[in-house]
C-alpha cells in the first residue's frame, strides 16, 4: 500500500469548483417550482422556497404538463428537479421515498405511463404528457388497492420506508406478469431493498395479489 | 448537479442539429442522471431523443437482427424475435440492473454507459478517465471489482453492461447516424480500450447518434445463454460473465461466439476460446481445455487476483449449459 | 399477573399504522411539512486527517437560492456542554468549531438555499483547501489502548494440560446499518425555542444533546420523530448533522431541512466496527471445554472510545472453569463507531459458535451434542441462576424443525448438481435488559383512551405492541385505544434500543393501565349510583368497555356511563417501570437456535442459503405476527453480514470507496428463500412484570455463524473473515 498520497488526492480535482457555473435564464420564467392549473397560479400549501429563487436570476427551467395521481399539473420547474422531488418537494406528496437517490435500491419507485420506472432518476421537465401514479393515488378512496390490503394483512413491512416503492414495484410486477413462481417474484422484485427483511412476506403479498387478480 | 438547458429534439434531424451544437443526448438517463448528480457529468444543454423513431426490433434482409438503440431494455429483452433468435440477449438484459431500471434504460444508452469504477464516480479522486492525467486511483486502490483485461496504467475500470458481453460475442455492429449521414462500426470498435485515453471511451464523432445495434445473420441452430456471476442473486454489476453462443451440426461445433464480461475495460471477445471450439466435438475436457484460455493476457490487480480463475470456469461452466455435457 | 382477560395480547394482529405505512401517510423526519422550509446541503472532507487551510465560498454564493455558506469559519462558538446521557469516553466532534479534520467525510461546510436543487450545487462549488496529513485506518498493526479484561480460573495451565488445543482468529468487517431512510432533519426555532424533526430512535438523546451542543435547557428542545424508516442502531445518537441544521435555521432564521444522502450516511452516522477475535481453547477428548480465552480487537475514533458487550458471551454461554479475555480498542483515523443490531453480542457469537463448530469437527461430536456437554447449570460469570434459559428446548425443537438429525455429519458428502449443500447450526445469547420508562394514560368520557411514551417505532411494532398491552390492561377494544410515541414532551422513554422497549414501555404503560382502570373500578364500587356499588373491586374486571363482576357479567356497567354519571370528562394516570435496584438476582439473557442450510458452487464461489431457521427463548410474544417478521429480519441481516456487508476504506486518505448501495450490498429479495422462526412458550417475570424478554436483538445474533458453519459443512472449508465471498472459496 502506498503511504504518499498521490498527486491531486486530498483536493478536489480543477473544474470541480472553478467556475462559478453558466447563467442560462429563460425569460419568461417568473415563478420556478410553483404549481399552476388550469390557467391559474395556485400557491403551494407552504411558502415555496423556490419561488424566492426566481427574483433575479433563476436557473435553467422548462414547463411540463402532466398527470398525478389523476390530478393535472402545469408546472414550470428548474431543469436539475427528479420527479422524486417534483412529487415531494412542490405536489405535496411525500409518500413516495428517497432511500438512495441513484437507483440502487428502489424505495422511489413509481408508475410513469402505467410502467414502474425509479423516479429519482427520473427527471421532471422530461415528463410533458405523462401520467404519474404514486402510492398516494393507489387506493380507490377509502378501499385500499388488493396489494395494499395483502402488505397490511400479511404484515409485509416493518419501518415501512421502503413500503411505498415495494408496493408499486409489486403492481408493476403483477401488471407485467413476473408472478409465476416464488423464484419468478423475487428475481422481479429484487429492485427493492427492504433493510428490515420482510422479503418473505412481500413475496407472499405480491403471490396473493397476482392470485386474485 | 450543474444547471443545464434542456431541450426535446421533435425529429433525427433536429436532434443532430443539437448534437453538433454539443447538446448531450439523452435517453433513459439511468446512467447520464445518476452522474450529473455526483458533479461527474457536466453537460451544458441535455438533447432529450427519447420521441425519435428508433424504437422497433426487425429481422433485416439478410437475416440479421437489428434493434433500436430507443429500445428500452425491457421491450428487448421480452421481444419475441430477440428471445428466439438470441437467448443470450435476452437473458443478459434480464440479468442487469432491476425490472425498474429496465424499464427505463436503452439499448443505446446502455452500451454507453460509463464505469462503476467508486472512484471514477467520486470527483475527489483522481481518475483519468474524469479528468485526464489526474491519475488513478484504482490501480493502487480498492480494485476487486476492476478489470483484469485490456487495462492501461491509466485506467483499470471495467464496462459495465451485460448486453454489450452478448452484443460482442455475436459481433454486432452498431449503426450510428451524424450530419455527414449513416455509418456502421463493429462493436470490437466502437467501444475503446483506455489505453492512454481512458476519457475516449466510444468511437463516436461529434454528434452522432446511436441508432440500432444489428446481429448479423448466423448459423442456425444456434444455442445461446448467458451467465453472470456476483456476490448477490440479483441487482449487483457482474464480478464475471459469459456470453456463449454455439452452432452444433452434426455433433460438431460449426461456430462458436464467446465473450466475457465484469473482466475487462470492453466486453471481451474470446477469439482464442472460439478457435479451440471450432471443429471438435462437444466435451466436458473440451470446454476445460478453451475455457483455459479465457484469461489469456489477465493482469490482476491486488484485490482482483480471483478473477482470473472465476473467469475461466465462468466461461468454463456457460460453454458446459450452451453446449451440452455430451 | 393481570386479572384482565388478554384478548389483545397474544393475538395474531395486523399493524395498527399499517394503513399509513401502505398509503404512504406515515410521516418520516423529512416528510414534515414545515412552512418557509429552506435547504441546506453538508460538504464533506475530501481528506482523512490534517486541517483545513482555505474555504472558497465565492461561486456558491453567487448560485441563485444560496443564502449562506456555513463552516468553521463563521459559525458561532457553540456551548458544547458534557452531555450526561453520551455513555462514551473522549469527546464527541465539535462541528464547525476549528479547522481540524479527524476522518474522511467529516463536515466542513454547510450550504443553504431556498431550493433542493441550489442546496446541492452550492454545496458541490464550494472549494476547500486543506493541510492533509497520511491518516491511519487499518486496524491491522495499529497500536490499542490498554485492555478491558476478564479472568477466572487459569487458563495458561488448563490449556497446557488440555487434551484438545486449538487456536483460531475471526475477523469481521465493518458493518453500517443503511436503513432504508437516510438519516435527516428539519430544525426551526421559534426564538429562542427550537423544534425539530428527526430521526432518532431516542427523541431524549436527541433533546439532551441539541440542548447540551447549545448550552439550553433541555425543556427548550422539542424532538418529534413519529415514524422512524429503520434505524438498528443508527439512530442511537445527535450526529453532527442534526447539529448543522439548527445551527443553520438559526443562522437563517429559516426552518431548515436537511438531509445525509446515502453516501453520507456512511461517515455521517457510526457502524459496526471491525474486529479481530482471537479465540484458544482446551477441551477434553469428549469435547468437553476446559479454557478459552479471548482476544478481541475493536477499532474506534481517536477521539472517543466506543466500547459494546463483546465481551459477555464468552463469559457465560459455556461452561468451563478458565476463561480469560482481552478486550482492546484501537484508535484510528475514523469516525466514532455506534452499536448496530445485536451489538456485540452477534460479533463475540460469530468467533465463539464458528470456534464451537471446529471443536465438534476436530473431536467428531454433533455440533448440538457438543453445545449439550458445555451447558452450564448457572452463570458462571456471576454465579446466579438464570431466570428462563430454554437453550436445550432451542435446539431440541430446532433440530425436529429442521431434520437435523438427516444430516450426514462429515463434510462435503451432500451434492445437487454443481451445489455443495451443507447445514450448521449456531447458538446466540443477547442481554435481556430494560429500562425505567413511563407512559401516561388518559381515558375520555366517549370510551376511547390515549397512552403516550416518548418511545419510537423504527419497524418492530411498538405502536402495535403497546397498544395491545393498553387494550388488554383496560378492557378496551384495540381500536378504541391509540398510543402516540416519538416526542420529547411525552413522558421519558429509554433509547428505542437493546431489545428493551417493549420490557420497559411495555411495562410502564401495563402499569398506568391498571392503575387506570383500577381507579375507576374504585369510583364504580364507591358510587352508589352504579350497579357495582359496594363490589369487591378485585373481582371486577374491564372487557369491550364495560366493567363487571367476574362470574356475573349481568352486573356491571361501561366506562362511559361512569363517567358521565360522575361528571368526569376523562380519567388520568401516569405509569412508570423502575429497573429494580441493588444487585441482580438472577441472570437475565435471551436465547437463540440458529439453523441454516447452504448451496455453495465451490467452481464459482457462490453461496446461497436455502433454508433457515430460527428458535428463539424471548419470554412472552406480545404480537405474533410482528415478532415474526423480526425475525426473519434479524435473519435477513444476517444473511448479509455472512455473505456481503462489507464497508471498504482505502487506507491511503480513509475513503470509504463503497459508500452507496450498489456497492455496499445488502440482501435483495433473490437472497433469500423461505425462512422460519419459531418462538418457545414464554414468561419471564424476573425481567419485568410483562414477562418479555425482548427480541430485538437476538434475532441477529447467531446468524452468521450458522452460515459459516453449513458453508464448512458443505465444502470442507473453514473460512475465518465475513463476508464469505468468491475470492476466499475459489
Amino acid at each position: 500500500m502506498s503511504t504518499e498520497l498521490p498527486e491531486s488526492y486530498g483536493s478536489p480535482p480543477d473544474g470541480a469548483a472553478s467556475a462559478p457555473s453558466r447563467r442560462t435564464f429563460i425569460a419568461t420564467t417568473t415563478a420556478v417550482g410553483s404549481t399552476v392549473m388550469a390557467g391559474g397560479l395556485v400557491a403551494g400549501a407552504s411558502l415555496s422556497g423556490a419561488a424566492e429563487a426566481s427574483a433575479a436570476e433563476a436557473p435553467p427551467s422548462g414547463r411540463v404538463s402532466l398527470t398525478v395521481n389523476g390530478k393535472r399539473h402545469a408546472t414550470v420547474i428548474d431543469n436539475r428537479t427528479s420527479l422524486l422531488d417534483l412529487l415531494r418537494e412542490h405536489f405535496g406528496l411525500p409518500g413516495t421515498k428517497k432511500g438512495c437517490n441513484a437507483g440502487a435500491c428502489g424505495a422511489c419507485t413509481v408508475l410513469v405511463d402505467g410502467r414502474r420506472v425509479n423516479s429519482c432518476l427520473t427527471l421532471a421537465v422530461r415528463l410533458d404528457g405523462a401520467e404519474v401514479t404514486t402510492i398516494e393515488g393507489l387506493a380507490d378512496g377509502d378501499e385500499l388497492h388488493p396489494l395494499q390490503r395483502a402488505f397490511v394483512d400479511l404484515d409485509a413491512f416493518q419501518c415501512g420506508f421502503c413500503t411505498p416503492g415495494q408496493i408499486m414495484s409489486g403492481v408493476g410486477c403483477i401488471e407485467e406478469g413476473h408472478t409465476g413462481s416464488h423464484e419468478e417474484i423475487r428475481e422481479w422484485m429484487s429492485g427493492n431493498i427492504c433493510r428490515c427483511g420482510c422479503y418473505v412476506k412481500i413475496v407472499r403479498a405480491v403471490e396473493q395479489t397476482a392470485r386474485g387478480k | 448537479m450543474h444547471p443545464f438547458s434542456f431541450t426535446k429534439a421533435a425529429d433525427t434531424r433536429s436532434a443532430l442539429a443539437a448534437g453538433q451544437r454539443g447538446g448531450r443526448y439523452i435517453a433513459g438517463g439511468t446512467t447520464l442522471v445518476d452522474l450529473m448528480r455526483e458533479t461527474v457529468e457536466r453537460p451544458e444543454t441535455l438533447v432529450d431523443i427519447s420521441d425519435l423513431p428508433l424504437r422497433d426490433v426487425t429481422v433485416t434482409e439478410r437475416g440479421g437482427l437489428r434493434i433500436g438503440a430507443l429500445v428500452r431494455m425491457a421491450e428487448a429483452a421480452a421481444h419475441p424475435k430477440v428471445r428466439t433468435l438470441h437467448p443470450v440477449i435476452s437473458q443478459a438484459l434480464e440479468l442487469s440492473a432491476s425490472a425498474q431500471l429496465r424499464n427505463m434504460a436503452t439499448i443505446g444508452g446502455n452500451i454507453m454507459q460509463r464505469t462503476r469504477c467508486t472512484y471514477f464516480r467520486d470527483v475527489t479522486a483522481a481518475c483519468n478517465k474524469r479528468e485526464p492525467g489526474s491519475g488513478c486511483a484504482a490501480l493502487e486502490g480498492f480494485n476487486r471489482t476492476h478489470a483484469i483485461l485490456g487495462t492501461s496504467d491509466d485506467c483499470v475500470a471495467t464496462h459495465p453492461s451485460d448486453v454489450a458481453v452478448a452484443f460482442a460475442a455475436l459481433e454486432a455492429r452498431v449503426h450510428l447516424l451524424g450530419p455527414d449521414g449513416e455509418r456502421s462500426v463493429a462493436f470490437a470498435d466502437f467501444l475503446l480500450r483506455p489505453g492512454s485515453t481512458p476519457n475516449r471511451e466510444q468511437a463516436l464523432r461529434k454528434g452522432e447518434l446511436i441508432t440500432a445495434v444489428e446481429i448479423p445473420a448466423l448459423a442456425r441452430p444456434l444455442k445461446s445463454g448467458y451467465l453472470k456471476v456476483r456476490d448477490r442473486q440479483s441487482y449487483e454489476f457482474a464480478l464475471t460473465s459469459a456470453a456463449v453462443a454455439l452452432h452444433i451440426r452434426a455433433g460438431v461445433i460449426r461456430e462458436a461466439k464467446v465473450a466475457a464480461g465484469g473482466v475487462g475495460t470492453v466486453p471481451w471477445k474470446l477469439p482464442a476460446v472460439e478457435r479451440h471450439l471450432i471443429g471438435e466435438r462437444p466435451s466436458k475436457s473440451l470446454w476445460t481445455q478453451a475455457a483455459e484460455r479465457a484469461a489469456d493476457g489477465a493482469r490482476p490487480l491486488e484485490h482482483n487476483r480471483f478473477k482470473t480463475e472465476l473467469l475461466k470456469r465462468t466461461v468454463e461452466r456457460q460453454l458446459r449449459i450452451v453446449g451440452g455435457t455430451a | 399477573m393481570s386479572p384482565q382477560p388478554q384478548t389483545a395480547v397474544g393475538a395474531p394482529l395486523s399493524r395498527v399504522d399499517g394503513r399509513l405505512k401502505v398509503t404512504g401517510q406515515a410521516k418520516y423526519a423529512i416528510d414534515h411539512d414545515i412552512a418557509g422550509v429552506v435547504h441546506a446541503v453538508i460538504v464533506d472532507s475530501s481528506i482523512g486527517r490534517g486541517r483545513i487551510t482555505g474555504i472558497d465560498t465565492r461561486a456558491a454564493l453567487a448560485q441563485p437560492g444560496v443564502l449562506k455558506v456555513l463552516s468553521h469559519l463563521n459559525a458561532p462558538v457553540l456551548a458544547y456542554l458534557p452531555n450526561p446521557l453520551a455513555g462514551m469516553a473522549g469527546e464527541r466532534l465539535h462541528v464547525f468549531q476549528d479547522d481540524k479534520v479527524h476522518f474522511h467525510g467529516q463536515p466542513v461546510a454547510a450550504v443553504v438555499a431556498t431550493t433542493l436543487e441550489a442546496a446541492q450545487h452550492g454545496a458541490g462549488l464550494v472549494k476547500v483547501t486543506y493541510e492533509a496529513e497520511q491518516p491511519s485506518t487499518d486496524m491491522a498493526g495499529a497500536p490499542g489502548d490498554e485492555p478491558l479484561k476478564y479472568a477466572r480460573g487459569d487458563t495458561d495451565k488448563a490449556l497446557a494440560s488440555a487434551p484438545v488445543r486449538m487456536e483460531m482468529t475471526y475477523r469481521l468487517p465493518r458493518n453500517n446499518h443503511n436503513p432504508m431512510e437516510p438519516h435527516a432533519t428539519i430544525a426551526r426555532w421559534d426564538g429562542e425555542k427550537l423544534t425539530v424533526w428527526d430521526k432518532t430512535q431516542w427523541v431524549v438523546g436527541t433533546q439532551t444533546e441539541l440542548a447540551t451542543v447549545f448550552g439550553m435547557a433541555p425543556e427548550s428542545v422539542r424532538v418529534i420523530s413519529p415514524f422512524v424508516g429503520g434505524g438498528f442502531g443508527s439512530g442511537l445518537r445527535g450526529w453532527p448533522h442534526v447539529i448543522i441544521a439548527a445551527l443553520a435555521a438559526r443562522d437563517t432564521g429559516r426552518p431548515v431541512k436537511l438531509s445525509l444522502t446515502r453516501k453520507q450516511m456512511f461517515f455521517g452516522t457510526g457502524f459496526r466496527p471491525t474486529y479481530e477475535y482471537g479465540v484458544r481453547l482446551g477441551s477434553d477428548r469428549r469435547g468437553r471445554l476446559t479454557a478459552m480465552t479471548h482476544d478481541i480487537r475493536a477499532e474506534t475514533s481517536r477521539y472517543e472510545t466506543f466500547l459494546e458487550y463483546t465481551m459477555v458471551p464468552g463469559q457465560m454461554l459455556y461452561s468451563m472453569p478458565n476463561v480469560s479475555q482481552e478486550y482492546r480498542t484501537v484508535p484510528l483515523d475514523v469516525h466514532t463507531p455506534l452499536f448496530m443490531r445485536g451489538p456485540g453480542y452477534a460479533t463475540a457469537c460469530y468467533a465463539i459458535e464458528s470456534a464451537m463448530d471446529e471443536l465438534a469437527h476436530k473431536v467428531g461430536i454433533d455440533p448440538i451434542e457438543l453445545r449439550l456437554r458445555n451447558e452450564p447449570e448457572e452463570d458462571e460469570s456471576s454465579g446466579l441462576p438464570f431466570s428462563t434459559r430454554k437453550l436445550r428446548e432451542c435446539y431440541a425443537v430446532g433440530a425436529r424443525e429442521f431434520g437435523w438429525h438427516r444430516r450426514n455429519p462429515g463434510p462435503r458428502t451432500t451434492r445437487d448438481g454443481d451445489w455443495l449443500i451443507g447445514t450448521g447450526m449456531a447458538a446466540g445469547v443477547y442481554d435481556a435488559g430494560r429500562q425505567d420508562a413511563q407512559a401516561s394514560v388518559r381515558l375520555d368520557a366517549d370510551g376511547t383512551a390515549l397512552v403516550q411514551s416518548a418511545t419510537t417505532d423504527m419497524g418492530p411494532g411498538t405502536y402495535t405492541s403497546q397498544t395491545q398491552l393498553a387494550a388488554d390492561a383496560l378492557g378496551l377494544r384495540m381500536g378504541k385505544v391509540t398510543f402516540r410515541l416519538g416526542d420529547s414532551l411525552m413522558p421519558y422513554a429509554p433509547p428505542h434500543a437493546g431489545a428493551w422497549t417493549l420490557a420497559s414501555v411495555g411495562s410502564a404503560v401495563q402499569d398506568g393501565c391498571d392503575k387506570l382502570r383500577k381507579q375507576a373500578i374504585k369510583l364504580a364500587v364507591e358510587d352508589d349510583k352504579s350497579p357495582l356499588h359496594g363490589a369487591d373491586p378485585d373481582t371486577v374486571v374491564v372487557s369491550a368497555g364495560r366493567l363487571y363482576v367476574k362470574g356475573n357479567p349481568s352486573r356491571g356497567e361501561t366506562y362511559r356511563q361512569l363517567l358521565t354519571r360522575n361528571n368526569l370528562t376523562r380519567l388520568e394516570t401516569m405509569g412508570s417501570f423502575t429497573r429494580p435496584t441493588g444487585p441482580e438476582r438472577h441472570s437475565l439473557f435471551t436465547y437463540t437456535a440458529v439453523f441454516a442450510e447452504v448451496a455453495v458452487d465451490a467452481r464459482l464461489g457462490l453461496v446461497r442459503v436455502r433454508r433457515m431457521l430460527g428458535v428463539y427463548d424471548a419470554g412472552r410474544i406480545i404480537s405474533p405476527e410482528l415478532a415474526d417478521s423480526q425475525a426473519l429480519g434479524g435473519m435477513v441481516g444476517g444473511i448479509g453480514q455472512a455473505l456481503l456487508e462489507h464497508t471498504v476504506i482505502d487506507h491511503r486518505d480513509g475513503r470509504i470507496v463503497n459508500a452507496d448501495l450498489a456497492n455496499y450490498l445488502v440482501p435483495v429479495n433473490a437472497d433469500i428463500p423461505d425462512l422460519k422462526a419459531i418462538y418457545l412458550d414464554g414468561d419471564d417475570r424476573e425481567v419485568d412484570p410483562i414477562g418479555v424478554k425482548g427480541l430485538g436483538e437476538i434475532v441477529q445474533v447467531g446468524v452468521a455463524p450458522a452460515i459459516a458453519n453449513a458453508v464448512f459443512h458443505a465444502t470442507g472449508r473453514r473460512i475465518r473473515e465475513l463476508p464469505i465471498t468468491a475470492e476466499a472459496l475459489l
